[in-house]
């Protein structure tokens, strides 16, 4: 990772999770490591993909129209770990059209959790539940997100329970309202 | 301490499936973090009252073997006869020389989960002594012959129905289930209790090295009642409960029922210097307190695990954790359940294999260290087990299959996942594949798999990077 | 504002901090302004909840309140000239305790009460009824001021804090009231109109 990214002046990633994975490379190797001057400057180029517009490029207004309900799933290690937290509600709020609904109890964990969603199936599943009726309760017909991991979980969860909004990440939401074209 | 059932895993399935179980610490949950989150929030000074408590349980933690000396000796001083006990079994000894010594065969107690972690009932029971369990919950859970699913909360999977067919068998009398009711008839049954009893035997939420004191927080009273009417008190305390002096103890108040209840101040904060005075007509006329270590120094030997022992046992990291929420208290096997239980359990009880499965049970989602009034990075701690559990009994096959998975993703034919996806989600393949890779059935059972992808990022990145070099 | 003056304005503060905090978790606050109002404020709150014997501090804790005024219609216990035995029967029986504070804590609400040969525990804890009396001029402002009083080489015995009455939510969350200590706190705050009125 480190030999890949050397030559690239910003790195960005479509999830949180992953940036908060970078920014803790340093503590990983142990400060005394001998990569950990690069491990530094790694995690000091890498961007979660909505703050990297927002605190990067500087922009805050997204163009095109979304005339939707929408509601956001604020996955854990973005908000608790990558710091990332308004980035990309701002980025939502200022599409055209675009409805923002709050959702229930967005704090808590989805129950994605990495190896954790396959070795505990059952606690996993309850916890995405939870999620899922709190998504229902909101009526929104798009679930947005910034973490890869969640979302997977979280569409498989609600397309195995019937008829649910659709699963976007944040990228192919704007992609959307930009180009007129749907993802998926 | 009673050494969990199987593994974390089988007790967390029962669990998951008890409908009613789950909905009873949902609503405990909830409620509990609400009203900490209502108090926090019309608290400007909140962060600030945080900030010094974790100063103070630093301060404490670093400075403990000291801290404990000088308690001892300021105990010396006010006629508190303080003991020492390296492990469950000392420290159950001890309480019953003690109790041998003053002719008690009748003891009321007050919650304490140092307690509970040595397993003092059943030695004292054994003894054929009397312990009646005061705080209401505790008690429901004593006579209902359980152990407590929630730090705060013991009998929160208790319906008043219930309590009302445990509150009858106990006394032989019909009850009606009305709360107020149930609450009045315990009031007069552990009354006499209170009464009759020779001994109380109570915890601490701090000690106060300065002064050789104790503090207790209750809301009902029976704290206050336990080291008030019996003519000797047992005060069991973990080594890492001290605080430096009472300025540090007022921090302590600050916190600790702002984080387990959302209260500025628990009903009775009573702090205990000696026992009853010259001339004073109630209080106990001795007073005993009993350091535990029992695996706690081997902790604080540990610089990657110390800080654990800022804890102060307010149960917020329960109250905010979503598997705990999901599978109660019982699951943990241990008596400190949730997020504090899956860090401390393991380290208290490192020949307990079992145990160690607990930091694998999170999602490492941070909403523990976020609620943790003393910093404690409860998170961190879980990957630091994870990570010396490995290196002390290396998984196999977990090892294998990331070598493979890393071999496939840096292989030229990482295109073949879609490939893969899609056989996995259709026919026949799917039902063979499932059952050579576990992970995957695990998923499926719950989840629907992820529609392929028509091309890789991988495979498109050469032509993205190229007409985002041709727009410029 | 003289000192006298500004004194004043700082206690009425305390004091309604203090009462708001302590109503909010259930307990009453009475006001009262003068040594009469307060002897009328326990005589009613008393009568009112059928009281027949009353366990109290000693008296000298408990001043300007006449406790003789009321022997004619209550039975009377103090701390003095009683045994251990007979102080606790009282305690048991007793409709209501009565007790001095020796500071109340404005941000909480809170009472603060110390174990004395003069001022035992059980009065207000065995009692349903726990009745406080409390001087403005005796609020601090948290619990990190209420622990200061006390000289730290010589604390007395026990050192309670009482924060409203004895509940539990351990039954369904069902908040209740005296389970084991007093159902009702009562306090009777005293704070005398100052001589040079603004
Ligand atoms: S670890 Fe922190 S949040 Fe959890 S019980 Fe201990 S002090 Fe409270």
């Amino acid at each position: 990772m480190l030999r890949v990214f050397e030559p690239y002046d910003a790195v960005v990633t479509p999830s949180g999770s992953c940036a908060a994975m970078v920014q803790h490379y340093e503590t990983v190797f142990g400060t005394a490591h001998s990569l950990a001057a690069q491990a530094r400057a790694l995690a000091a180029k890498t961007h979660e993909f909505s703050a990297f517009i927002v605190n990067q490029l500087g922009v805050t207004k997204m163009p095109g129209r979304f005339p939707q309900r929408v509601t956001w799933h604020a996955a854990c290690h973005g908000t608790r770990l990558a710091q990332v937290r308004n980035e990309p509600l701002q980025l939502l709020s200022s599409i055209e059209g675009l409805e923002l609904v709050p959702l229930p109890r967005v704090e808590d964990c989805c129950g994605f959790g990495g190896a954790f969603c396959v070795k505990f199936p059952e606690i996993s599943s309850a916890m995405g539940a939870e999620k899922c009726a709190h998504v229902h309760s909101t009526r929104a017909t798009v679930l947005a997100g910034n973490d890869a991991g969640c979302l997977l979980h979280l569409q498989g969860l609600l397309a195995r329970a019937g008829p649910a909004p659709r699963v976007l990440h944040l990228a192919e939401l704007l992609d959307e309202a930009a180009t007129g074209r749907p993802t998926c | 301490m009673l050494s969990p059932q199987g593994h974390f895993a089988e007790r967390a399935k029962e669990a998951v499936a008890d409908a009613h179980l789950r909905a009873a610490v949902r609503r405990t949950v909830d409620r509990l973090r609400d009203l900490r989150r209502t108090t926090e929030a019309n608290d400007s000074a909140m962060p600030l009252r945080r900030e010094k408590a974790r100063l103070v349980r630093e301060h404490s933690v670093a400075a403990l073997p000291h801290l404990l000396e000088q308690f001892t000796q300021a105990c010396r001083r006010n006629g508190t006869v303080v003991h020492r006990a390296a492990d469950a079994a000392e420290a159950c000894g001890i309480a019953l020389s003690l109790l041998r010594t003053h002719a008690a065969r009748r003891v009321v107690k007050s919650k304490s989960m140092v307690t509970e972690e040595i397993g003092l009932n059943e030695a004292l029971e054994r003894d054929g002594i009397e312990v009646t369990e005061t705080d209401l919950g505790e008690w429901i859970i004593q006579l209902a012959g359980e152990r407590p699913s929630h730090i705060i909360l013991p009998a929160i999977h208790k319906t008043r129905h219930d309590v009302q067919r445990l509150f009858e068998r106990e006394s032989g009398t019909t009850l009606s289930p009305d709360t107020a009711r149930l609450c009045a008839h315990a009031r007069i049954r552990l009354r006499e209790k209170f009464l009759q009893a020779d001994a109380g035997i109570s915890g601490a939420n701090f000690a106060v090295a300065s002064t050789g004191s104790i503090a207790l927080f209750t809301n009902e009273g029976n704290g206050r009642l336990v080291t008030t009417l019996p003519r000797v008190h047992i005060a069991f305390m973990g080594m890492e409960r001290v605080v430096a002096d009472l300025d540090a103890l007022a921090s302590m108040a600050e916190v600790l029922p702002r984080s387990a209840t959302g209260q500025k101040l628990t009903s009775y904060c009573t702090v205990i210097t000696g026992p009853r005075g010259p001339g004073e007509l109630d209080g106990p006329e001795h007073l005993h307190v009993i350091i535990v270590d029992n695996g706690r120094s081997a902790v604080w030997r540990d610089p990657e695990f110390r800080d654990v022992l800022r804890c102060i046992r307010c149960a917020a990291c329960l109250n905010v954790c979503p598997v705990y929420a999901q599978v109660g208290g019982h699951s943990y096997g241990g008596t400190y359940p949730g997020p504090i239980g899956a860090v401390l359990t393991p380290l208290l009880r490192p020949e307990q294999r079992s145990a160690t499965e607990l930091a694998e049970a999170s999602t490492l989602c941070a909403a523990c260290t976020e609620a943790c009034p003393v910093g404690i990075p409860l998170h961190d701690m879980l990957v630091r087990l994870r990570r010396r559990e490995q290196a002390l009994h290396p998984h196999r096959v977990q090892r294998l299959m990331l070598r493979v998975a890393m071999r496939f993703a840096r292989s030229a034919k990482a295109g073949a996942l879609p490939a893969l996806l899609r056989a996995a989600s259709h026919g026949g393949t799917a039902i063979v594949l499932r059952k050579l890779v576990p992970a995957l059935d695990h998923w499926q059972r719950t989840r629907a798999l992820p529609p392929a992808p028509a091309q890789t990022f991988r495979a498109l990145w050469p032509q993205l990077a190229q007409e985002a070099m041709n727009e410029h | 504002m003289s000192t006298n003056a500004s004194a004043r304005a700082a206690s009425t503060l305390a004091a309604n901090s203090f009462r708001e905090a302590l109503l909010a978790v259930g307990g009453e606050v009475h006001l009262v302004h003068t040594a009469a109002e307060a002897q009328a404020c326990l005589q009613a709150v008393l009568e009112e909840a059928h009281v027949r014997e009353l366990v109290h501090h000693a008296a000298e804790t408990l001043a300007p309140l006449q406790l003789s005024a009321l022997a004619q219609q209550l039975q009377l216990t103090g701390p003095h000239g009683i045994g251990p035995q007979a102080h606790r029967e009282h305690c048991a029986r007793a409709g209501a305790g009565l007790t001095g504070a020796i500071a109340g804590i404005a941000a909480t609400g809170t009472l603060v009460l110390a174990a004395a040969a003069t001022t035992p525990r059980s009065t207000s804890l065995l009692p349903p009824l726990h009745v406080a009396l409390l001087h403005s001029a005796r609020i601090v402002p948290d619990i990190a001021a209420a622990l200061l009083l006390f000289p730290a080489q010589a604390l007395p015995s026990q050192i309670i804090n009482i924060t409203g009455p004895s509940r539990t939510g351990d039954i369904e969350h069902d908040l209740t009231t005296g389970v084991h200590g007093p159902a009702r706190l009562v306090v009777i705050l005293l704070h005398p109109e100052s001589e040079h009125h603004p």
